[in-house]
């Protein structure tokens, strides 16, 4: 993603994760090749822009820890995960799922353990990352 | 290590490397790659003195590991525990074509495949984001005979 459209990102998402309550921390410095993580927080989970190595994703995750790609909240939620999503589109797909992670994160026990361990199949599915055990 | 050929217009020998010739390396000849704390080559230029008038002061001798992850984390366990890291001045980089891109990422990781070294995961497996530079990083790696190792902290020669 050039940065032009790394900036577009940050501000699409600034612009609409702040109307929902979100606070934005963008103090980071900026690291190696303008790798950078912009953080919008609210009071039950996160969402992060990763700006790594002029490759984007979007992540969200409880208040604290690890945060995971769509994907990952797609299989949590039962939906269906077919074709990959560009930065905006990642975006998209966490604000239309706002009120559903408000709710899993809040009644769930535990949904950050959840989430890493359907990162580590979706891993695992690539990789045989278990098979080394 | 050799000196910038442009040495006689710049007299700068060590501009390629940021003048940072012990940290750093430049295998496509245009930009430096920041490579962490120790030397590439094991240990202090012959040259380094005489070209630079510095004492090869405070170098290293960590093992040879190369530090990958997603950032910020590769940075500071580089900075910290000692290692090699892939970066490159963002003012270059962004001047580069994503083909170019990975072309320099590929440099970095083959160089450590050659010589058999052990990549460290600053970002713990199960962390690892798909579809992330990391992913496509260890993707790399496992396809040209690594694996991970059994506590899933780093990736290792096969066998």
């Amino acid at each position: 993603m050039a940065s032009s459209e790394w900036e577009d990102l940050c501000d699409v998402a600034r612009e609409v994760l702040t109307k929902n309550d979100f606070v934005c921390d963008d103090s980071e410095a900026i690291g190696p090749m303008g790798s950078r993580n912009v953080y919008f927080a609210s009071a039950y989970f996160q969402i992060a822009l990763h700006n790594d190595r002029g490759s984007s994703l979007v992540t969200a995750g409880p208040v604290s820890g690890p945060t995971f790609v769509w994907s990952v909240w797609a299989t949590l939620f039962d939906e269906v995960v077919t074709n990959a999503k560009s930065p905006i589109e990642q975006l998209n797909f966490f604000l239309s799922h706002l009120v559903r992670m408000k709710r899993v994160v809040s009644d769930e026990f535990d949904v950050a353990s959840k989430l890493r361990s359907i990162n580590m199949k979706e891993l695992d599915l690539e990789w045989g990352i278990d098979s080394t055990d | 290590m050799s000196i910038d050929p442009l040495v006689g217009e710049t007299d700068q020998p060590y501009v390629f490397t940021n003048d940072n010739p012990l940290n750093a390396e430049d295998p496509l000849g245009q930009v430096y790659f920041d490579i962490g704390n120790i030397d590439e080559s094991g240990g202090a230029p012959a040259n380094f003195g005489a070209a630079t008038g510095e004492e090869p002061s405070g170098v290293a001798t960590a093992p040879p590991v190369r530090v990958i992850g997603h950032y910020p984390i590769y940075v500071e366990v580089a900075e910290t525990e000692g290692g090699r890291f892939f970066s490159i001045p963002e003012d270059i980089y962004r001047g580069m074509s994503p083909e170019e891109q990975w072309r320099a990422n590929v440099k970095f990781l083959d160089r450590g495949i050659a010589k058999g070294e052990e990549f460290k995961l600053a970002t713990p497996a199960d962390e690892i984001r798909p579809g992330s530079s990391l992913a496509k990083e260890v993707n790399f790696i496992l396809e040209r005979g690594y694996e991970f190792n059994a506590a899933k902290t780093a990736l290792i020669p096969r066998g």
